[in-house]
């Protein structure tokens, strides 16, 4: 995947750390994801990928340094920085006894949407996995890739500027994956702009056009694939230079 | 096997234990010291009752047995009720049961394995009533011997036994019928056949007129007395132990060790019969338990009719920011099994008030005092219930926000209007259960209109009151880690908003109590019991709303 070159930078961290006590699960960050770019956050378990999303999300506050959303501070004004945020969690559970309309409906509410315009777009993103016919089922009854659909399209229904997607492909059959992935590339076609976090390093390599590598909280380095395999001095693929980088290949 | 599997779990039991925190071991703490009481009052209770029966010339064996007979059939009932409340955890649902289903091992023993953890489980009646009547009995008879510990301790193991093995073979009958309800049928027909037993219970071993039965003046009509009793507890399997223990405790040893290779010998036929049971149908019946659909559809199939849209979200709350408390509301109303411990607060709230109307009745209360007392614990155990009611359902409500929350937590809303639509809610449910509780409970002392009127007033405080504490210290410490309420409750915020509670119930009970004795004295409600409630809960509620609403902005949101 090719940069998209500079555009305005949509979410920045600018020198964040998160300390859970004596825990430092995200040190000193720096990164930035520009408009239409998507940004893949890859690092082994325990890198603090999740945390570095939930920060982005707002669920987190750092402990230093601030997290800007549309150049709004996450800390500072929370409710004005996530009107222009779409979050995909790792764990998409919500409220078991809402059917998937029904909560859909409900994230549209949240945001403020017009309920006329929210529906049609509720009915225009079922459209695009097919999945109409499941919306008016329990939540709580969905297998994990049913429910992980709902939240993506929860994500996407207010057209955010932002998408946080933490473990997009987990629980998804190949077929949703490719239209995870096409909507996602649409999306940043857009301008949106995605910070994915995944460990899916085939789909990251297919749709990301940078990536950041973090290990142990700390940004080890940032670049395109192309980048990454020139520091590793493999010349392969994504998931060789990730190895040699993290020094899970010896 | 067997024993491998049971040091395993009692590992696992320990290190749960061990690794309580205060606040859950304060909770264990305070049920042991409940247990160890009750254990010891039971204790004293019979030791005297026996001893003076034991007195009577003619009519004490008689009565002695009719207490042991109707103590022993209470804790028989008891202990398979519970047992047979808690078997579909221990037999289906637990989640250890899927990795030992998995392994090579006969499911009838793991079946063994799992009677064995619910028998103890369901034990709790024979350690805090048969024990303590038991070694009352022989105390009283003045048999104290290591002997006779040796045979209480054998009769107490084969009694436990006895009680895990009917209740085993009544959920092997129960379990093809109920594994298809969903759970508040299940919690309603347990609750059904509960009471009915209970009434059932009480009509056969509770005599309509004492005379009729224990007019004993001779040996004649102490034997006639003792074979009322024989038909009276002819078919509770509980009769053959007491029979063992009299006769024991009469000094018929011989006689006493035959029964009981008897009931043994039983016993062991009985566990032959659920191994069989077991080794035919409990894989299956676990694998039907286990077994449910969810929807994993990935596509609409092509020219399948597509169904449409149902009715659209919110349908009743539709202004300002209403959804959030017309989501929580049809969350609690789609689930069947939290409706339903909801419904059993509410019934033991009913039969509180119903009691009440039955104490109110009594001629005892014509004492102004006495009356002034039964009007404030009939209030006071109103609002206790009313906080038990808050602690499961209100208390959790922040930790359980769709798990995890992550959907309301990343929107653009301010969470203190979460908590705002929260508090509306659950206030309003309190109020629903509360004043129609207040108002029986009025009509059931007969108060005069400005005595009601205060009572509902007061009432109407204290469900505001203690809503804005629970859920306030549930939404400034919320678990979201933990998905039981019952251990939301037991973490330090949660026993501390029991304190509050609590303290602040005790001083609302003091104005009513004081407002009532005003009411007979002078005619009137006084001015500062209305004032004082008042203020108190103004500011309880006040002070928790607006340090609430300030601090939910501030800090993680996620857990």
């Amino acid at each position: 995947m090719v940069s998209t070159g500079k555009k305005e930078a949509v979410l920045e961290f600018r020198g964040v750390t998160k300390r859970f006590g004596d825990t430092v699960a995200v040190n000193a960050l720096r990164l930035s994801v520009h408009e239409g770019e998507i940004y893949g956050l890859i690092g082994p378990n325990g890198a603090g990928k999740t945390t570095t999303v939930k920060m982005a999300a707002g669920l987190y506050r750092p402990t230093t340094g601030t997290v800007r959303v549309a150049g709004i501070d996450m800390s500072g004004e929370p409710t004005k920085a996530k009107a222009h945020l779409g979050y995909v969690p790792d764990d998409p559970s919500a409220y078991d006894r809402l059917s998937g309309r029904e909560f859909l409906q409900f994230i549209g509410e949240i945001r403020g949407m017009d309920r006329d315009a929210r529906d049609a777009r509720i009915e225009a993103l079922l459209d695009e996995y097919h999945i109409r016919g499941l919306a008016d089922g329990a939540f709580g009854a969905y297998s994990r890739g049913s429910k992980q659909k709902i939240s993506f399209i929860a994500a996407l229904l207010h057209q955010p500027a932002v998408l946080l997607v933490d473990e997009p492909m987990v629980g998804l059959d190949p077929e949703s994956a490719r239209i995870t992935m096409r909507l996602l590339t649409e999306y940043a076609h857009g301008g949106g702009a995605v910070l994915l976090s995944t460990h899916s390093l085939g789909v990251a390599e297919e749709i990301c056009h940078r990536f950041g590598l973090l290990k142990e909280g700390k940004l080890m380095m940032e670049g395109t694939a192309a980048d990454l395999a020139a520091r590793a001095g493999t010349g392969g693929s994504l998931e060789k230079s990730y190895l040699t980088l993290t020094g899970a290949a010896s | 096997m067997f024993f491998t599997l049971l040091r395993n779990r009692s590992n696992d039991t320990l290190a749960a234990l061990r690794g309580a925190g205060w606040a859950q071991g304060a909770v264990i703490g305070a049920f042991g010291v409940i247990g160890i009481g009750t254990f010891c009052g039971a204790f004293v209770f019979f030791l005297n009752a026996f001893h003076r029966l034991l007195g009577l010339e003619f009519a004490g064996l008689v009565l002695t047995r009719y207490v042991l007979e109707a103590s022993f059939a209470f804790v028989f009932f008891l202990g398979v009720a519970s047992f047979l409340a808690s078997s579909s955890y221990f037999f289906y649902r637990d989640e250890e049961l899927t990795l030992l289903m998995a392994l090579p091992i006969p499911p009838e023993r793991i079946f063994g394995y799992r009677l064995f953890a619910a028998a103890a489980a369901s034990s709790w009646p024979v350690a805090l009533l048969a024990v303590p009547a038991l070694g009352a009995y022989f105390a009283a008879q003045g048999a104290v011997t290591p002997e006779h510990f040796l045979f209480i301790l054998v009769v107490v193991a084969l009694f436990t036994l006895a009680i895990a093995f009917c209740g085993a073979l009544l959920s092997f009958l129960f379990a093809p019928i109920t594994r298809r309800l969903p759970a508040f049928l299940r919690w309603a027909l347990e609750t059904a056949t509960f009471l009915g037993a209970m009434v059932l219970l009480a009509r056969m071993v509770i005599p309509r007129t004492v005379f009729a039965l224990f007019a004993v003046y001779g040996p004649a009509e102490a034997a006639a007395a003792d074979a009322r009793l024989t038909a009276m507890f002819r078919w509770f399997p509980s009769s053959p132990f007491v029979r063992v223990i009299m006769d024991a405790g009469a000094g018929s040893g011989p006689m006493a060790a035959w029964m009981i290779a008897a009931t043994a010998l039983a016993l062991v036929m009985l566990a032959a019969v659920l191994a069989l049971l077991a080794r035919a149908s409990y894989l299956r019946l676990w694998q039907s338990y286990g077994a449910r659909a969810f929807i994993a559809r990935a596509h609409d199939k092509e020219g399948f009719p597509v169904a449409r849209p149902r009715s659209s979200f919110p349908r009743f709350f539709r202004l300002g920011h209403g959804f959030l408390l017309e989501k929580d509301l049809l969350m609690l109303v789609r689930d069947g099994g939290e409706m339903a411990r909801a419904a059993f607060l509410g019934g033991l709230m009913a039969l509180g008030v119903v009691g009440m109307r039955a104490i109110a009745g009594t001629e005892a209360l014509s004492s102004p005092q006495l009356f002034v007392s039964a009007v404030t614990f009939a209030f006071s155990a109103v609002t206790y219930l009313a906080l038990t009611f808050c602690m499961r359902f209100a208390y959790p409500a922040f930790s359980l926000e769709g798990r995890g929350a992550w959907a309301v937590l990343s929107s653009p809303v301010h969470q203190h209007e979460v908590y705002s639509w929260k508090f509306y809610f659950w206030a309003l449910v309190m109020l629903v259960l509360t004043l129609p509780a207040t108002l029986l409970v009025s009509m059931a002392f007969g108060l005069p209109y400005a005595l009601a009127s205060f009572l509902l007033f007061i009432m109407a405080c204290v469900a505001v009151s203690i809503v804005a504490v629970t859920l306030g210290q549930g939404a400034l410490f919320p678990h979201r880690r933990l998905s039981n309420p019952d251990l939301i409750a037991t973490t330090p915020s949660g026993l501390a908003a029991t304190g509050v509670s609590l303290a602040y119930l005790f001083i609302i009970a003091r104005y009513v109590s004081s407002a009532v004795a005003g009411y007979l004295r002078d005619g009137g409600v006084p001015e500062r019991d209305i004032f004082g409630a008042l203020v108190v809960s103004v500011a309880l509620t006040g002070g928790y709303y607006f340090f609430v609403s300030r601090r939910m902005d501030e800090g993680d949101l996620a857990a």
